[in-house]
């Protein structure tokens, strides 16, 4: 499974494509609060992005994927632009 | 070989029609411009199927499926266009017998001929083996006409509709006669663990699809306490159509579920063509959404992924499942899984199944409870329900 | 160029002329529900052609037309000038589009730009009216969006640029729904060229998460390149219709803005020199028959109406009953005389049948090496359209017989006398009612004798039933399935079953044939046709929601009686009609459909005659029809009770009971 949740943590392992989405919005309003862990992750689906991008939950571990870390981290982790 | 009437008003159609079953090798081809030439040639060529276009000149294609259905009934393709009115039609023609649809090319999703050709290959070569659906009586021609001309306002929630129940619903008179498995009891454990008794009724189709979900649902009363999900293997344009006609015929509300809905009971939501059907969690419980289609999965929306997405959220003793006439297999594995983890299935019986597909491998995986002819499905349902 | 490609060209071509005809005819009646109709018909047959090459600005713009007029033709929208002045550009371009693929086998370059134009101005009247939101959000007309993200990311666009690197600025607004549809927004952001700055925004508030979709996509995304603007685009070219963007100008802001590179409407060369052919369409003729029938029964109805009135009002205000009298009178001369018009214009001459018969005789002449002369006459004799139509097949055939097996070799000719060379005459003539049509030819007729024989071979009949017959007679079973004297098949009559197909036709069309021979000295079929195509009348019953046909032949009279008459009898009811008790049944009964409650006067059909009749009880009559009936193959035994079908003028099916199926 890509998203899985391992205790407090929701972790995205490998290429998370747009179904993902589902289980990753289902886990973060189940509990909010929980972390989501980007280290082992690769490339994500834009759904998965929007998710994270609507919620802002806070982000573990520097991204696995160079992608997420160069443009979407930044985005991801600051203050929502104005 | 596979006699073929092709029946189109485009010349180019016609042609690339002709192309796309000429290189299969066992079909015999014949062409209409419309549906008087039609009809001139039915007696002479004996199709064993047939295509149609929705929309002709002079006669359209309705017109000349009312025909067909009375002079010399056979297995009807329709080839539909999409758009509103085009589906609308397209879900009239089914009632009026044919036994299935393809979408042209064109709107959102333009398919070119190389992805729409052994889609309508594969329609029509089921089709030609399919069972024609309804006896050939006067009566029941008459009946089925008046039923779709009067669109039933839906009343006040009233349990028995039988003076009122349009002509689909009168399959063969006679009480079915197979010899059916004994009823088994609820898991009383499941019950106990989760406190209510409250189910969850998953319905997969395909082909001949959407009559048999007239025949389903509209004996079942506002009260029926468990919500229904039904994934009909659909295109997009037409699944909207679909559930408001359905909407219009039975005492439960029908949606299409196009964007998250609550899930709840006095519901029965159908599946966004050209998408997946499958249930969420949410912290005021459980929801059910549209998804974008899987590639894993060849029919959308994919019955056996509503099913396995019905697993995750719910035990399977809390689900029900119906598997009804359509081709391929969709929704056996899932549902034999069901069954095998203690959920109740119905597969519908070979007898009135326009194409036992999945419903025949449903029992050949024996994950079917109960086999049983059309008009029966919603009697047992309503009698497994509290 | 492809065959496929050809013949759409040719179809194209005759759709557009059509729809433009059909438009301009709507702009000037916007009632008229049956130009509207074929409107929609040529755009929809022409986006269904369109869709099947790759030519995606044409499709779209012809899918934004189709939903165009689907939405006038629900009734969702007027025909204004906006309306059809967009169709009118939309086929315009189609055109052009046309012939620049007739020219060159592609669409031109601003293709794409102008298809955007007008799917624009298509759907701009639908948006109006409904509201909806179109499913990509268009960028902002300005470069705002372009200056504010130039600001923010000053930094990068600065260093950029003292690198001496253009910028170019973004903006991709994905569909809604461009999951459902595949798309991956953040797979095309991974294949951006040289970007040097992202931004992702919402669309719309991001609304909070249990009511969130996570399938419908709200993402903004705005960003920086130094790619150069075509690379950019090139990348992009998938989802053009939902980007924008704009140069970004060292040192000063966002200079020109570019929204995504809308062109006016070029306007519309000329169509170029598309050949255009014509097909006759005989479908509108008969479309045309069935509603001058309808409107017959519609001005009958009208007739009795205005008699009515006229009755009522004839005292209250005479001056208003009289001009309403003469109206009626008026519209109903228009009528018959339409009627008879519209009879007239299906007559056409028989030489549209003969005309291409000298050149095929003459033919078939020369593959066999004899000579033949074909004297035609009467060729200006009329008849109905179908049955003009349907004789020549017939016709073809027995004038191939006649050159193959009825005139003899030349040489057989000159040894009985005959001239070299052979003479066939087809000749047109009225008979009474009807029409005679004759083939003659001065060959070797037919020896009753070979006939007998052969037919004693296949076995047709005993024997001794041959034997018995006299010499013509025995001729005549050249008609019979399975017969055939031709000792081996010719490329010209084919099979060789000839005369029994040729019996069939002209059977079907409504006629007789008959042979006459005189051994040495040749042959005559003799062919006796009517004059117009064979029509019954039907009395229009109302039942439920549905119209019946009644047989005329079947209906002795009609009655209505008040429902108080109605008396039971034995198992049933029955009324007194000129003191005989006649049986009444139902309708609805016999139908087996629910029965509508009994009003104060019951209405119904008296079938049958003498002792044997039955009232059969209807909710309604609406006049009589002459239909061109249907008939059921006899061999559908499984509907009893269906005589068989018509098709009416407004396109529905008409069932026609079988009253003494249905009574039993």
């Amino acid at each position: 499974m890509s998203v899985r949740l391992d205790g407090p943590v929701i972790r995205l392992e490998g290429a998370c494509r747009v179904e993902d989405a589902e289980p990753l919005l289902s886990f973060l309003q189940e509990e909010p609060g929980r972390v989501v862990d980007l280290s082992a992750a690769g490339g994500l689906h834009a759904a998965v992005v929007q998710v994270l991008l609507a919620l802002r939950p806070p982000l573990a571990g520097p991204p696995g994927d160079p992608f997420t870390e160069r443009w979407l981290a930044p985005l991801l982790a600051g203050p929502p632009p104005g | 070989m596979i006699r073929l009437l092709v029946v189109d008003d485009s010349a180019l159609m016609r042609r690339l029609m002709g192309q796309v079953f000429r290189a299969e090798g066992d079909f015999e081809i014949a062409f209409a411009r419309d549906g008087a030439e039609a009809l001139e040639l039915l007696p002479e060529f004996r199709p064993d199927v047939v295509t149609l276009d929705v929309q002709m000149p002079r006669m359209n294609g309705l017109a000349c499926l009312d025909r067909i259905m009375l002079e010399r009934p056979c297995p009807v393709v329709m080839v539909s266009s999409v758009t509103e009115k085009g589906a609308v039609e397209t879900l009239q023609a089914l009632e009026l017998g044919a036994v299935d649809f393809v979408a042209k090319p064109g709107g959102a999703v333009s398919l070119a001929m190389d992805e729409l050709g052994p889609l309508l290959v594969e329609k029509v070569r089921a089709a030609a083996g399919a069972r024609l659906r309804r006896s050939l009586r006067l009566t029941e021609r008459v009946r089925l006409r008046a039923g779709l001309a009067a669109a039933e306002p839906r009343g006040p929630a009233v349990p028995d509709r039988s003076p009122q129940q349009p002509a689909q619903q009168q399959a063969p008179q006679q009480a079915p006669q197979q010899a059916l498995p004994p009823e088994a009891p609820w898991p009383p454990a499941a019950a106990q663990a989760f406190g209510i008794a409250e189910k969850v009724v998953l319905v997969g189709c395909s082909t001949g699809g959407p009559p048999a979900l007239d025949a389903l649902l509209a004996p079942l009363p506002a009260s029926f306490p468990w919500p229904i999900l039904v994934a009909q293997h659909m295109p997009a344009a037409f699944t909207g159509p679909l559930a408001r006609r359905l909407d219009k015929l039975c005492a439960l509300e029908v949606v299409e579920v196009t964007q998250p809905v609550p899930l709840r009971p006095g519901l029965v939501y159908v599946g966004r063509g050209d998408a997946d059907i499958i249930l969420g969690r949410r912290p005021g419980g459980l929801v059910v959404m549209a998804a974008p289609s899987l590639p894993e999965h060849r029919w959308h929306p994919s019955v056996d992924r509503l099913v396995e997405s019905a697993m995750q959220h719910l035990p399977p003793g809390r689900l029900v499942g119906v598997l009804m006439t359509g081709m391929g297999n969709d929704g056996a594995g899932a549902m034999a899984r069901l069954r095998a983890g203690g959920g109740r299935t119905i597969a519908e019986a070979e007898e009135t199944a326009v194409v036992w597909g999945m419903p025949g491998a449903l029992v050949h995986a024996g994950g079917a409870e109960a086999v049983l002819p059309l008009d029966a499905i919603a009697d047992r349902l309503m009698g497994w329900a509290p | 160029m492809s065959e496929l490609l050809e013949q759409f060209l040719i179809e194209g071509r005759e759709l557009a002329q059509q729809a433009t005809e059909d438009l301009l005819a709507l702009e000037r009646d916007p009632a008229d529900a049956a130009r509207l109709d074929s409107a929609f018909r040529a755009v929809h047959t022409l986006k269904g052609s369109v869709a099947l090459f790759d030519l995606q600005p044409m499709q779209r713009a012809l899918h934004a037309a189709e939903d165009l007029l689907d939405a006038v033709r629900a009734g969702r929208l007027g025909v204004g000038r906006g309306v059809i002045d967009a169709l009118l550009d939309c086929i315009g371009a189609s055109e052009a589009w046309i012939e620049a693929l007739a020219r060159t086998g592609t669409l031109p370059a601003d293709a794409p730009g102008r298809g955007r134009g007008l799917e624009e101005a298509l759907r701009a009247p639908l948006q109006e009216d409904s509201g909806a939101q179109p499913a990509s959000a268009e960028p902002p007309s300005d470069a705002s969006w372009a200056i504010a993200l130039a600001a923010a990311e000053a930094p990068a666009v600065a260093a950029a640029h003292a690198a001496g690197q253009e910028v170019t600025a973004l903006r991709y607004v994905p569909a809604a729904d461009c999951f459902f549809l595949g798309d991956d927004p953040m797979a095309l952001l991974r294949a951006v060229p040289e970007m040097i700055a992202l931004r992702l925004g919402a669309r719309q508030p991001w609304p909070d998460g249990a009511a969130m979709d996570p399938f419908a996509c709200n993402l903004v995304i705005e960003l920086l390149s130094t790619a150069g603007e075509a690379e950019l685009r090139q990348a992009f070219r998938f989802v053009a219709d939902q980007i924008a963007t704009a140069a970004i100008a060292p040192s000063a802001p966002a200079s020109a803005p570019a929204s995504a590179s809308e062109e006016a409407s070029a306007p519309g060369g000329a169509p170029g020199l598309g050949g255009r052919s014509l097909r006759v369409d005989a479908a509108r003729i008969d479309a045309l028959m069935d509603l001058v029938g309808e409107m017959i029964v519609a001005k009958n109805g009208l007739a009795h109406l205005v008699a009515q009135v006229v009755a009522q009002l004839g005292e209250a205000d005479p001056r208003l009953a009289r001009a309403l009298g003469e109206s009626q009178a008026g519209i109903e001369a228009l009528a018959e005389q339409m009627h008879r018009t519209v009879l007239g214009v299906r007559m056409t001459p028989l030489a549209r049948s003969f005309n291409r018969l000298p050149r095929l005789v003459r033919d078939a002449a020369a593959e066999l090496g004899k000579t033949v002369v074909l004297d035609i006459r009467g060729e200006a004799v009329e008849a109905d359209k179908a049955i003009v139509d349907g004789l020549f097949d017939p016709l073809l055939h027995l004038l191939r017989n006649a050159v193959d097996h009825g005139i003899e070799p030349p040489e057989a000719r000159a040894g009985a006398g005959k001239p070299a060379a052979g003479r066939i005459t087809l000749e047109a003539r009225r008979e009474g009612e009807g029409i005679l049509v004759e083939v003659a030819d001065d060959g070797r007729g037919i020896d009753p004798a070979r006939i007998r024989q052969a037919a004693k071979a296949r076995g047709l009949m005993p024997e001794a039933a041959i034997d018995a017959l006299g010499d013509e007679e025995a001729v005549q079973l050249v008609f019979r399935p399975g017969f055939s004297t031709a000792s081996a098949v010719t490329s010209l009559s084919g099979r060789g079953v000839g005369m029994d197909a040729v019996r069939a036709a002209v059977e079907a069309l409504g006629g007789r044939v008959s042979l006459a021979s005189r051994p040495g000295a040749g042959s005559t079929i003799r062919l006796l046709l009517p004059q117009g195509a064979a029509v019954t009348t039907v009395l229009l019953v109302r039942l439920g929601g549905e119209v019946f046909g009644l047989p005329s032949d079947a209906v002795a009279e009609t009655a209505r009686i008040p429902a108080g008459r109605i008396l039971p009898l034995r198992q049933g009811e029955a009324f007194v009609l000129r003191d005989r008790t006649v049986p009444l049944v139902r309708l609805s009964a016999l139908l087996d459909l629910p029965g509508t409650p009994r009003g104060e006067m019951v209405r119904m059909a008296v079938v049958g005659s003498g002792a044997a009749r039955v009232g059969v009880e209807v909710d309604g009559f609406a006049g009589r029809a002459d239909v061109l009936l249907r008939p059921l193959p006899g061999l559908l035994s499984g509907m009893p009770g269906l005589l068989g079908t018509a098709l009416m003028g407004d396109g529905q099916v008409l069932m026609v009971l079988d009253m003494p199926g249905l009574i039993g």
